[in-house]
């Protein structure tokens, strides 16, 4: 008897599985890919924010690049690489076969 | 009649044999603009600045396919610059008179033409070209007078990026050269200051600068540089030029005999 009631404590009272719902099946998947591409682009605007701009490049100034040389010397070298790309257009971009006047027919 | 006509024709000969014969430019400046308006800029992000850097000072082997590119595209550019540094002058014609507001845009174009030198210098070694290697080498080092002539510290300052590449790759590459070169380095190094440039002369103009500058204007503030710090790069370019001296001397030569 004591046997009996030891087996029958072992029983644990359980809620019954829900009722299989179609429409949330259907869902289920689309949902799943929502919260992915939620998170990817959270994830992307935030590395975005986060990500290092460029440094502006200083006026090419006496005053502008002695202070940059004496503040941060090691940005100097940057700063003038950086800057030589804007003082004079590329001559051979001027040139190039879209810029040339057409001849005269 | 006829005799005056003969001498005023010889001489009027003689004024367009003259003028015919003008000299070309000494002031070296006006070359290197020519060859800063054909250059191609590299890309300026920091992974390839540091690659041309490296190469440059010899830290690096030299990189074709990386790097062989921006050495062809600047070609025409190069070969201006390197001709020019054997003229006997250069001058920038800076207008220190605006003080702080002086355009300097020169010191960036020579920075990336000096870098473009020091890797073509490098890709020449790689090949074998010992010769025209020294020769871009010594370009380098005569370049970096001229973008320092009569400026002020940051001329000096940028002048420097371009020497001290040029000194460290000919110290690796001392072992290798022949006594004709070991010479030729040696008279150009002869001909610098020991420390790379005058830097008590450009303190001096920076001071002047900012004094007339303040005569025009009482307003204008700008630090002077500290003295220790400018010290500091003399001799770290003192340095780089004795390694280099001491590469070349004979003695250097029996002790990797041994």
């Amino acid at each position: 008897m004591d046997d009996l009631e030891a087996k029958l404590r072992e029983f644990r009272p359980r809620r019954p599985a829900t009722i299989p719902d179609e429409r949330l099946q259907l869902l289920r998947g689309p949902i799943w890919v929502a919260a992915v591409a939620a998170i990817a682009a959270v994830m992307l605007i935030a590395s975005w924010i986060e990500r290092p701009r460029p440094q502006p490049a200083p006026a090419a100034t006496l005053g502008a690049l002695t202070a940059l040389a004496l503040e941060s010397p090691d940005q100097l070298d940057a700063a003038l690489t950086r800057m030589s790309g804007t003082l004079l257009p590329d001559v051979h971009d001027a040139l190039g076969p879209a810029r040339q006047p057409k001849e005269s027919q | 009649m006829k005799i005056v006509t003969t001498i005023v024709l010889a001489g009027l000969m003689l004024v367009a044999r003259a003028d015919a014969q003008a000299p070309a430019t000494t002031n070296a400046a006006l070359r290197y603009w020519m060859a800063f308006a054909l250059m191609k800029d590299p890309p300026s992000d920091q992974a390839t600045m540091e690659l041309f850097d490296r190469v440059a000072s010899g830290a690096s082997a030299w990189d074709e396919a990386k790097l062989g590119k921006f050495v062809d595209d600047n070609r025409e550019a190069l070969q201006i610059m390197q001709r020019a540094t054997k003229l006997p002058s250069c001058d920038w014609g800076l207008e220190y008179e605006l003080g702080p507001n002086t355009p300097i845009a020169h010191l960036a174009k020579a920075r990336v033409l000096g870098r473009l030198n020091g890797v073509e210098a490098a890709r020449l070694d790689a090949r074998g070209e010992r010769a025209s290697a020294v020769d871009v080498w010594l370009a380098g080092i005569r370049f970096s007078q001229h973008v320092a002539n009569g400026g002020t510290l940051i001329s000096l300052l940028s002048a420097r990026l371009s020497l001290s590449p040029a000194l460290k790759s000919l110290a690796r590459a001392a072992p290798r050269l022949d006594t004709s070169e070991r010479q030729q380095v040696e008279a150009a190094l002869r001909a610098i200051p020991e420390s790379g440039f005058d830097w008590a002369d450009a303190m001096k103009r920076e001071a002047e600068v900012l004094a007339t500058a303040k005569k025009r204007d009482p307003k204008i503030t700008a630090p002077m540089p500290n003295q220790s710090s400018v010290d500091k790069v003399a001799n770290d370019v003192r340095a780089e030029r004795k390694q280099l001296l001491d590469a070349l001397s004979p003695a250097s030569g029996a002790q990797r005999g041994r």
